[in-house]
């Protein structure tokens, strides 16, 4: 009886086991594809990330300064007498360069310019050259 | 090896240099319309090229982000920097003041100093065009039994 009972119970399994065991395996064949797809992508975006890191790094820095802010430049009138006629522009103070603040006003020592060009406060003191509109800096 | 810290460091500074100078032109765009009108060389383009120019350099920046586009990237970075070098010798000698119409602190070199930039800038660029390899390698991004055939 007994026999009987396990014979039974192994002819169950066997049965039984054959579409388990092929599932089970197509399971894991479908699973090592998968690990083989995510690997295999993990190395392309590593690649990208080699190839990619310095590129990124430069435009990362790029607008971060360009973002960074700028101290602020002091404008100024001066007549530009290269062209002809000569005409009154806007234009920034170049001399004292290297300065933050705004270092030229009215009645102090050393003339402020715009490149080659006086810089005065206003648009007709340029015009005309007047003395008392010329931009100066200590 | 070399070749290619070469060509990366040259990759580096041009997207470093275009996309700053495209930023910060844009960003003060009207400063930089009345710079490019204060040049007596492209006065008459002012409006075109105050656009253009920072166009054309992020288009260069992106162009050069891309394995693929690098190599036609390079050689447009260098073209750019052609033109900008002509027009920086022409501005420093033909006129008593331009203003350097080149974005942030870029503005703050004398020509001497620009010219200098520019022509070290213009080497590296010119080196980097010539060694890069000539074909695109379209498969460097994808795993190595990716070739043409699948």
């Amino acid at each position: 009886m007994a026999k009987k009972i396990l014979a039974g119970t192994a002819t169950t399994c066997q049965v039984s086991r054959s579409p388990g065991l092929q599932r089970g395996m197509t399971y894991l064949i479908v699973q090592l594809k998968v690990f083989q797809l995510l690997f295999e992508s993990n190395k392309a975006v590593q690649i990208m990330k080699t190839k990619l890191f310095l590129p990124l790094l430069a435009l990362v820095l790029a607008l971060a300064s360009a973002f960074a802010p700028v101290p602020p430049n002091q404008m100024a009138w001066y007549k530009d007498t290269s062209v002809v006629p000569p005409t009154v522009q806007q234009g920034t103070i170049t001399i004292p360069s290297d300065t933050d603040a705004h270092p030229c006003a009215v009645g102090r020592t050393n003339i402020c310019q715009v490149g080659s060009f006086n810089a005065h406060s206003t648009e007709a003191g340029a015009n005309t050259n007047n003395p008392l509109t010329l931009l100066k800096y200590d | 090896m070399t070749r290619k810290i070469l060509i990366d460091i040259a990759v580096f500074l041009y997207i470093l240099v275009f996309v700053y100078a495209a930023v910060t032109k844009l960003r003060d765009y009207q400063k930089f319309v009345v710079q490019l009108g204060q040049s007596p060389i492209v006065t008459h383009y002012a409006k075109q090229l105050a656009w253009g120019v920072p166009t054309l350099e992020l288009v260069i920046s992106a162009l050069l982000f891309l394995p693929r586009t690098r190599v036609v990237a390079l050689y447009a970075a260098f073209s750019l920097m052609v033109m900008f070098t002509t027009y920086v010798v022409l501005a420093s000698r033909f006129s008593d003041y331009v203003p350097c119409s080149c974005g942030g602190v870029l503005e703050s070199m004398t020509w001497g100093e620009h010219l200098a930039f520019n022509s070290a800038l213009l080497v590296l660029g010119f080196t980097a065009s010539l060694i890069h390899p000539k074909v695109p390698n379209t498969a460097s991004l994808l795993p190595d039994h990716y070739g043409p055939n699948g």
